[in-house]
């Protein structure tokens, strides 16, 4: 419990029980926010310190699509025990439900404009501080036994009543809002600050690596306020309003918080007796959160290294899934942290019940991500980067997905992802249907960096031979492997570190008695060599000005100006040039598009000249 | 309620641009006692650290690690972000005994004997006991401060972290020659992170008398570490806070948990005549913001103008809630810094996004493996006043 507490807060601030209490709430929340994967369980979403003063802090908690304050009130020492009171606050988005429930006055400040910029810095604003309290927390530390509890006290419903009424200004002229005597505010507080409670008492469990050893639960009778007629707002008894107190202890000896006044024992609970039903299903009885160690937030070391993009296509049942699968396990095996985006592009995947997220997480674990999109991708794979920061983004397309579709798309995201790769599975079996009867499938292969021919071992020799060569007239160059069960090493497959570059492809095998087919429309690719380094802003221009009907150039070559060759790379609105890691010795492109050859033709002359 | 449904209408009225607001001005904040209680009313304190003529801050090393790659897998490999900095069996506390499984008594049990002067003999037990040895840099910058009579004064911040790359960085720069003769009046170190603070030895061997401010927050080990380094000068602990320490020149500590199990960072203040503030820092995980308004909030500084900044430029200490507030690019615009020299944890992509968007960034060299030109790289100097 020492060591586990020395994790959290030096010796130096330990050795000062006032201090300790003070400062054991930010703690808790900083060093769990430090890392994606826990930090996500745990149900953070973000936190801030207040810029301005040095005693708040915001923090959003997962399931709340509002933000919480936290602003330190008191901290003290007696008997070498140390205590910190801090104020909580609930600013809810404008498009909250539980907006209604809190004063008008709160209502129009949560619908204006700086709005957000004021909750910052809530500590600055009386008025906010004055209209969106909505619970106490307390943090008490005894380092005799190096013993902490934390304390939530709220009422279950804050009911504020306006004497004289209230009008409010609007563009259809006056509107009373509240009758003379009416209900202006009626907050359930408890209930608001429940998660963050949660979330800090599970972030308690984890960094402690204990569940707490006691609980216990207080009612008393709450009040209820006024205001109006010139005086100032003012307690009333009230016949609804109990106040409710929650401390869960940790190595905690020392008698347990009790709020003041005429309070009830309701609960009264200590290990090893079993967990009280009503809390059974809390989040803090767990403190091991497996296999969150690997996701790493990046920024915290000042690394800005942009994630890779692999797109994943396939028809329905080529194996992409254990695929996937495989892939996770070997990057989560190096530490390696993947996000998965399962979504049809433009295809509305959720109902967007989501508290306005972009995007539902529907499985986290040791090396992984699992998203669904609801919306743009765009939106989505920034908060998802910025929650996750995965190495790797792998955007799972269904079956019948067009990766032509999809390019023009992924380029407009090269300012976050470092395209790597579309990879593209067929299954032995069913992929000389597929490719017969669907452009779609055809599509898929010609627009593959890399292909695998999966479940190899149910086809025969000829059949795999004729997908071969079919696969070949439409894909010449693409690298192919034959697998099982979609097994195959990352390595194999991209090259260690992802730095395998294309290869020149190979000469076109056709089948027997058969010559390429030629649809109208069709993408086709031409692949062009140079003998000759060439002029870098030449090249440039040209990459610029390829037409829109051009999906994919990707290729090696030599610069006039550089002394190693460049590996190019380019889909519509964005190109890289990056130097290749080792020479083959080959310069070449590959143009791959609607009518390649000739754009292929364009491109060769415009660059000889 | 009952007039909820109405009352969802005219709030929405608000959203909309259309201003609606309460009549008579007499709703329930008018009658709060909140308005009169507020305990901390941030006020300028506005503090005198008095003033200096210039300030030129020479990049020593900003390169703390050659491979982001093979870092971010020893601190996963280790056990994640929140493991002790001192069992991951870096350089140069190793045991053999390979990633995660170090402590910092078995590894200085290897080399104590050497420190502070035998650093080549010490280095070949450190790689034969770490992991990952040559993926290890440091950062350090040289700070000189003209006084106003024109007198020089000279400080250190940081001491690298590999020995070998930051007694190299030193002999290029000439702080070894520079500590021999007793030119360096301190070293700050700005947190215990190991790639500032591990290198600690390298200033000893030239200076083992020089003065040492560290933040409050060191861990057992850390404050132990200069100890066995040999260090035979003074030692302050800087508490929360400011610090003056010399006419233009103070030192700020924010108690803030930071990554590997450190707490606490020290970043300098300097005020530069007729020019305003300048700042130096190594890592800033208080975030810029916070930085720039603690200045603004704790010191009196020329012409009230922010005028430099050098070292490096933390995003934000934590995830904020708003990725989309979160850019720090926006948020170093409202500042109007004059004179931007960033590098080590900014982030190249960051360094150039705030060339793009118009900043007066000074760009580097990119020598002696710093990577790109758009950070004040190794060996670079940038002169403030």
């Amino acid at each position: 419990m020492q060591t586990k507490l020395q994790t959290l807060l030096p010796p130096a601030v330990l050795e000062d029980p006032e201090v300790a209490a003070a400062e054991l709430p930010r703690a808790l929340m900083a060093r769990t926010n430090f890392i994606p994967g826990v930090r996500h369980r745990l149900g953070w979403r973000g936190m801030r310190d207040c810029s301005a003063t040095q005693n708040g802090l915001t923090v959003r908690v997962t399931g709340k699509s509002g933000v919480f304050g936290l602003e330190a009130e008191s901290a003290s020492m007696s008997d070498n025990v140390g205590r910190a009171a801090f104020r909580l606050y609930y600013f809810p988005d404008p498009t909250e439900e539980v907006i209604e429930s809190y004063s008008v006055q709160a209502g129009i400040i949560a619908h204006g404009r700086d709005y957000l910029d004021r909750v910052r810095d809530f500590t600055q604003h009386d008025d906010l501080r004055a209209l969106f309290g909505i619970a106490r927390l307390e943090s008490t530390y005894v380092p005799d036994t190096s013993g902490i509890c934390l304390t939530l006290t709220a009422v279950n419903c804050d009911e504020i009543r306006s004497l004289d009424g209230l009008v409010v200004q609007t563009p259809e002229g006056p509107v009373q809002a509240i009758e003379p005597g009416g209900v202006d505010q009626n907050l359930p507080c408890w209930e608001t600050a429940w998660p963050l409670f949660q979330a800090l008492a599970a972030s308690a469990s984890y960094c402690l690596g204990v569940s707490p050893d006691r609980l216990e639960q207080y009612t008393g009778l709450g009040t209820c306020r006024v205001y109006g007629a010139g005086l100032p707002l003012r307690w009333e008894q009230s016949d609804t309003a109990h106040i409710l107190n929650l401390s869960l202890g940790y190595s905690f000896e020392e008698p347990l918080p009790v709020p003041d006044g005429d309070g009830q024992a309701e609960l009264v609970w200590k290990a090893p007796s079993p967990i009280p039903e009503a809390f059974a299903n809390a989040p803090w009885w767990d403190p091991n959160i497996p296999g969150a160690k690997n996701s790493f937030d990046k920024r915290t070391m000042g690394i800005t290294d942009k994630p890779r993009l692999i797109v994943l296509t396939g028809f329905l049942g080529a194996g992409k899934t254990s695929f996937l699968a495989r892939f996770i396990e070997n990057q989560a095996s190096k530490g390696g942290f993947v996000a998965v985006i399962q979504n049809e592009i433009g295809q509305k995947g959720l109902d967007g019940k989501l508290l306005g997220q972009h995007f539902a997480v529907t499985e986290v674990d040791e090396g992984c991500v699992c998203c669904t999109l609801a919306g743009s991708l765009r939106l989505a794979l920034a908060d998802i980067l910025s929650e996750f920061q995965p190495d790797f983004v792998v955007l799972e397309t269904t079956g019948l997905a067009n990766p032509s579709n999809l390019l023009q798309e992924i380029a407009d995201l090269d300012d976050m992802l470092d395209f790597a790769s579309v990879t593209t599975i067929l299954d032995a079996v069913n992929a000389p249907n597929a490719l017969a009867n669907h452009e779609v499938a055809r599509s898929q292969v010609r627009l593959a960096d890399v292909l695998l021919l999966n479940k190899i071992d149910q086809a025969n020799e000829a059949d795999q031979n004729a997908l071969c060569a079919l696969v070949r007239e439409l894909n010449p160059s693409a690298p192919m492997h034959h697998t099982m069960h979609g097994d195959i090493s990352p390595a194999m497959l991209y090259g260690v570190n992802f730095r395998q570059r294309a290869s020149r492809p190979a000469p076109q095998l056709f089948p027997m008695g058969k010559a390429p087919s030629h649809q109208q429309d069709d993408i086709s690719s031409a692949v062009i060599s140079f003998d000759a380094p060439l002029d870098r802003a030449q090249f440039s221009h040209q990459a610029e000005s390829l037409p829109s009907h051009i999906l994919r150039v990707k290729g090696v070559v030599d610069f006039i100006d550089a002394s190693a060759p460049e590996v190019f790379q380019y889909v519509p609105g964005s190109y890289s040039l990056t130097p290749a890691d080792a020479d083959t010795g080959e310069r070449f492109l590959v143009v791959i598009g609607q009518d390649a050859k000739n754009a292929a033709k364009g491109l060769f002359a415009a660059l000889q000249s | 309620m009952s007039d909820n449904i109405k009352r969802r209408d005219f709030l929405k009225g608000a959203a909309t641009g259309v201003g609606i607001g309460l009549l008579g001005a007499m709703g329930l904040y008018s009658y709060s006692p909140m308005r009169k209680s507020h305990f901390q009313k941030a006020e300028r304190k506005m503090a005198d650290i008095g003033v200096c003529k210039s300030i030129k801050v020479t990049n020593i090393s900003e390169t703390s690690w050659f491979e982001n790659a093979v870092l971010m897998g020893d601190i996963k490999g280790a056990g994640g972000l929140l493991v002790n900095q001192y069992d991951y069996n870096w350089p140069p506390f190793g045991n053999g005994k390979g990633l995660g499984k170090g402590s910092y008594e078995d590894g200085m049990a290897k080399i104590k004997h050497l420190l502070p002067d035998r650093l080549d003999e010490a280095w070949k037990i450190i790689e034969a006991n770490c992991v990952n040895v040559d993926n290890a840099g440091g950062y350090a910058a040289l700070i000189e401060l003209e006084q106003m009579d024109g007198a020089k004064r000279k400080f250190l911040l940081d001491s690298g972290w590999s020995y070998k790359w930051t007694e190299e960085c030193f002999k290029r720069e000439g702080i070894d020659k520079m500590l021999e003769n007793k030119e360096i009046e301190a070293l700050f170190f700005s947190h215990e992170h190991f790639d500032h603070y591990w290198g600690l030895p390298v200033t000893l061997k030239y200076d083992p008398e020089i003065t040492i401010y560290i933040p409050e927050g060191f861990y057992p080990e850390g404050l132990q570490y200069i100890k066995d380094c040999g260090h035979k000068g003074k030692l302050i602990t800087v508490k929360p806070g400011l610090q003056k320490i010399i006419p233009g020149m103070s030192s700020y500590v924010f108690a803030i948990p930071i990554i590997c199990r450190v707490y606490g960072e020290q970043s300098l203040y300097f005020n530069v005549a007729d020019k305003g503030l300048v700042s130096v820092t190594g890592c800033c995980h208080q975030g810029i913001i916070r930085f720039a308004e603690t200045a603004y909030n704790e010191i009196k500084y020329e012409n009230d103008n922010c005028h430099g900044i050098y070292g490096g430029l933390h995003i934000s200490p934590f995830d904020d809630w708003d990725p989309k507030y979160d850019d720090l690019v926006i948020s170093l615009g409202k500042y109007g810094f004059e004179r931007i020299g960033c590098n080590h944890c900014t982030g190249v992509l960051c360094a150039k996004k705030f060339i793009t968007a118009g900043y007066p960034v000074i760009e580097g060299t990119a020598q002696y493996r710093s990577k790109d030109k758009a950070y004040l790289g190794n060996g670079d100097t940038i002169t403030f006043g």
